[in-house]
């Protein structure tokens, strides 16, 4: 563990080497095949996340929310499944090959909620480039302020609706990209705070080092790398065996 | 200069917060980074999903990048990128560097991803190393402090009296 005291010398020492350093994109734009990924760099508020899911109204409203929330220029289709009377499984996906299914690569996150008597509980949690981070098991009481998608469950003679899963329709997506598009028009600021707290790199490196460690702690856990580049080799590449 | 030789490989030691790319606040991964080298850690949490949290005492983290196209098999192969050059090595030539590159003793953690989940050559130390992509975490502990994870579908852990496990 480390505590804030040495921080700073680290950051420094950090910022330094890097701004010196000789790392170069291993994970960025540069193929095809990534390219359509491009947008998982994009941070995801994931506090909005969970409370978009407490207040959402339905799949629909649920959907359109996230993608207000996301500031990227993708689309986030959802799919939301009540695997048991208790259970729901919430995913949301980048439908890459737009066949209005999750494949597993397509995933980037998870919501699972849980009815325990009169309470609940849910759960987000990072999936694909995201993967790792959980959040807090949130709690959900009777009388609190949620929309109809999760008060539901409350209801007596409550029956799960999406024993049948529901799923963005592929057609539906680029109405939703149609919606955020006016959504960033009408809300400006918003926007563009999202914009700022998300950590996508447009292109500069080294400059993003050296947020200060002077702020409270963040409530959820930092994003560092991975290890395993998904694209091609910056130069032409040297192979070497000895 | 060009590098040639294995040996020639600028693979030395970092804080480790640098080396995980842990050193600034973000949500999400920094998929750009291309870092590598080795680091003292005080403790490292190995995650994995469908089983408790491992911890690591005092472990040598050596931080690697697999490239995207693997073609050798029973191999990770990794690449290693430069201001002019990108360098692809496979894990079984790199490994011997590595191991002269760090102090004796302690255990190894392999933050590498590893998609055919390839075993690191034996060497009789205790390696930790994943199947599957790695990806570095800094949780918060606490008001002041913070913990590094690292999260892989699966660790494990080859060499030392234990075996592998």
């Amino acid at each position: 563990m480390f505590d804030n005291a040495s921080w700073s010398s680290r950051l420094l020492g950090a910022a330094v080497a890097v701004s010196l350093g000789v790392a170069v994109p291993a994970c960025g734009a540069g193929t095809d095949r990534w390219v359509t990924t491009e947008d998982s760099r994009v941070d995801i508020d994931w506090d909005e996340l969970a409370t978009a899911y407490k207040d959402a109204e339905g799949p629909e409203d649920f959907e359109r929310r996230v993608n207000e929330i996301y500031v990227g220029e993708e689309v986030i289709s959802v799919a939301v499944q009540d695997t048991d009377s208790k259970t729901q499984i919430v995913t949301g996906f980048f439908d890459k090959d737009e066949d209005g299914k999750v494949g597993e690569e397509e995933k980037i996150f998870t919501i699972q909620r849980d009815l325990m008597g009169d309470k609940g509980q849910y759960q987000v949690a990072g999936a694909g480039a995201y993967s790792g981070y959980h959040s807090p098991m949130l709690s959900i009481v009777t009388g609190m302020l949620m929309g109809s998608m999760m008060m539901s469950m409350f209801s007596p003679g409550y029956r799960p609706m999406y024993t049948t899963p529901y799923t963005t329709p592929a057609g539906s997506r680029g109405a939703l990209a149609s919606q955020r598009n006016s959504y960033r028009s009408a809300n400006p600021d918003k926007h563009a705070a999202r914009v700022s707290k998300s950590g996508k790199s447009y292109g500069g490196k080294g400059g993003a080092f050296g947020g200060g460690r002077s702020t409270p702690a963040p409530r959820g856990p930092r994003g560092g790398s991975r290890f395993g580049s998904k694209r091609a080799p910056m130069h032409a590449p040297t192979r070497l065996v000895a | 200069m060009t590098i040639r030789r294995i040996a020639d490989i600028p693979f030395g030691r970092r804080e480790l917060l640098e080396l995980l790319a842990l050193s600034h606040d973000r949500r999400t991964p920094d998929l750009d980074y291309a870092g590598f080298g080795w680091a003292l850690a005080p403790r490292v949490v190995l995650d994995m999903a469908g089983a408790p949290p491992r911890e690591v005492i005092a472990p040598i983290v050596i931080a690697l990048h697999s490239a995207d196209e693997q073609v050798t098999a029973g191999d990770v192969d990794l690449l290693f990128e430069t201001d002019e050059q990108s360098i692809i090595v496979p894990l079984s030539g790199f490994w011997p560097h590595a191991l002269a590159a760090v102090p004796a003793g302690p255990d190894i953690v392999l933050a590498l991803c590893n998609p055919a989940g390839a075993r690191p050559p034996g060497t009789g130390r205790i390696v930790h190393y994943a199947t599957g992509d790695v990806i570095s975490w800094l949780d918060p502990v606490g008001s002041t402090a913070w913990s590094v994870r690292l999260s892989a579908p699966v660790w494990r852990t080859l060499g030392g009296t234990h075996g592998p496990r």
